[in-house]
C-alpha cells in the first residue's frame, strides 16, 4: 500500500537521484521510499544501518561491523538464551551495541523474525538440496 | 573476520575472491547469499576454493557452539588435499 507525495528537490539532488536510479536501475520513487524509510531508521536507531547484497536490502550493524546483520545478533541472542553479555562476547560487540541492535528488533520485531526464519529456511534447504544431488549422482554411478 | 577489520567493507563476491586468492575456504552460515554466490561463480566460470555452510541448529552461535564448530573443522580437514572444496560447497559434518 502506497500513498502519493509530492516534495520539492533541490536541482542537485534531483539530479543525482536521476543518475543514480538509472545507473542501479531502480525507480526513482522507489529509491526516495527506500532512502525515507531508512534514513528514518537510522535516525532513531544510529546502531543500525543498511548494505545491498545480492537479493535485496539488509539491516546491518553499523560501528565497525558492517557485515553483521541484524538477524545474526538476534539468531546468536536467541541461542544464548537471550543473554546480552555472553552474544556481546560471541560477536566481539559491546553489550551497549547489542542493546542497540534489541532497541531496533523491538521496534521492527514482525520483520527482523520473517527475516530470519528466511534466513533459517535457507539452511534447510539448501542443505536439503545439496543431499538430494549427492545421493543421485551415487545412485547414476552405481548403476552406470 | 574480527582480526582483519579491512575485511568488514567488502561484499560477499569479494569477500570469496580474497578467500580464493589466499587459498581459503569460507566457512559462513549464511547460506542465502552464499550459496547464490557459489552458483553465480560457477555460471560465470569463475573458480572459487570452496564454501562449507554451517546449519544453526548443528552450530549454535553459543561458547560451546564454537568448540563443536573447532572439533569438526579439524575432523573434516583431517587427511583431506587443501583444494577439497575447489568449486564447491557442503555442509560442514557434526565430528
Amino acid at each position: 500500500m502506497s500513498k502519493p507525495f509530492s516534495m520539492r528537490m533541490d536541482d542537485d539532488t534531483h539530479k543525482a537521484l536521476r543518475e543514480h536510479a538509472a545507473r542501479t536501475e531502480v525507480n526513482p520513487s522507489k529509491l526516495v521510499n527506500r532512502y525515507v524509510r531508512e534514513g528514518v531508521r537510522m535516525d532513531k536507531h544510529p546502531a543500525v544501518t543498511f548494505r545491498t547484497t545480492s537479493l535485496g536490502r539488509r539491516a546491518v550493524v553499523l560501528a565497525s561491523r558492517p557485515r553483521l546483520q541484524v538477524i545474526d545478533v538476534i539468531g546468536t541472542w536467541n541461542d544464548n538464551k537471550q543473554d546480552v553479555p555472553k552474544t556481546a562476547r560471541y560477536l566481539h560487540l559491546t553489550e551497549d551495541e547489542v542493546q542497540a541492535v534489541l532497541r531496533y528488533y523491538a521496534d521492527h520485531r514482525d520483520e527482523v523474525e520473517r527475516d530470519l526464519e528466511d534466513h533459517l529456511a535457507a539452511q534447510r534447504n539448501y542443505k536439503r538440496v545439496l543431499e538430494q544431488r549427492e545421493a543421485r549422482t551415487r545412485s547414476r554411478a552405481a548403476i552406470g | 573476520m574480527t582480526e582483519r577489520p579491512e575485511l568488514q567493507e567488502k561484499s560477499d563476491a569479494a569477500l570469496l575472491r580474497i578467500a580464493t586468492d589466499e587459498r581459503r575456504v569460507i566457512v559462513t552460515n549464511n547460506v542465502r547469499d552464499f550459496a547464490l554466490l557459489v552458483e553465480t561463480f560457477g555460471l560465470a566460470g569463475e573458480s572459487q576454493f570452496g564454501v562449507l555452510f554451517t546449519h544453526n541448529r548443528t552450530f549454535p552461535r553459543t561458547d560451546d557452539g564454537i568448540g563443536a564448530l573447532v572439533r569438526s573443522l579439524e575432523s573434516f580437514v583431517a587427511g583431506k588435499a587443501e583444494d577439497w572444496l575447489m568449486d564447491s560447497c557442503m555442509y560442514l559434518p557434526s565430528a
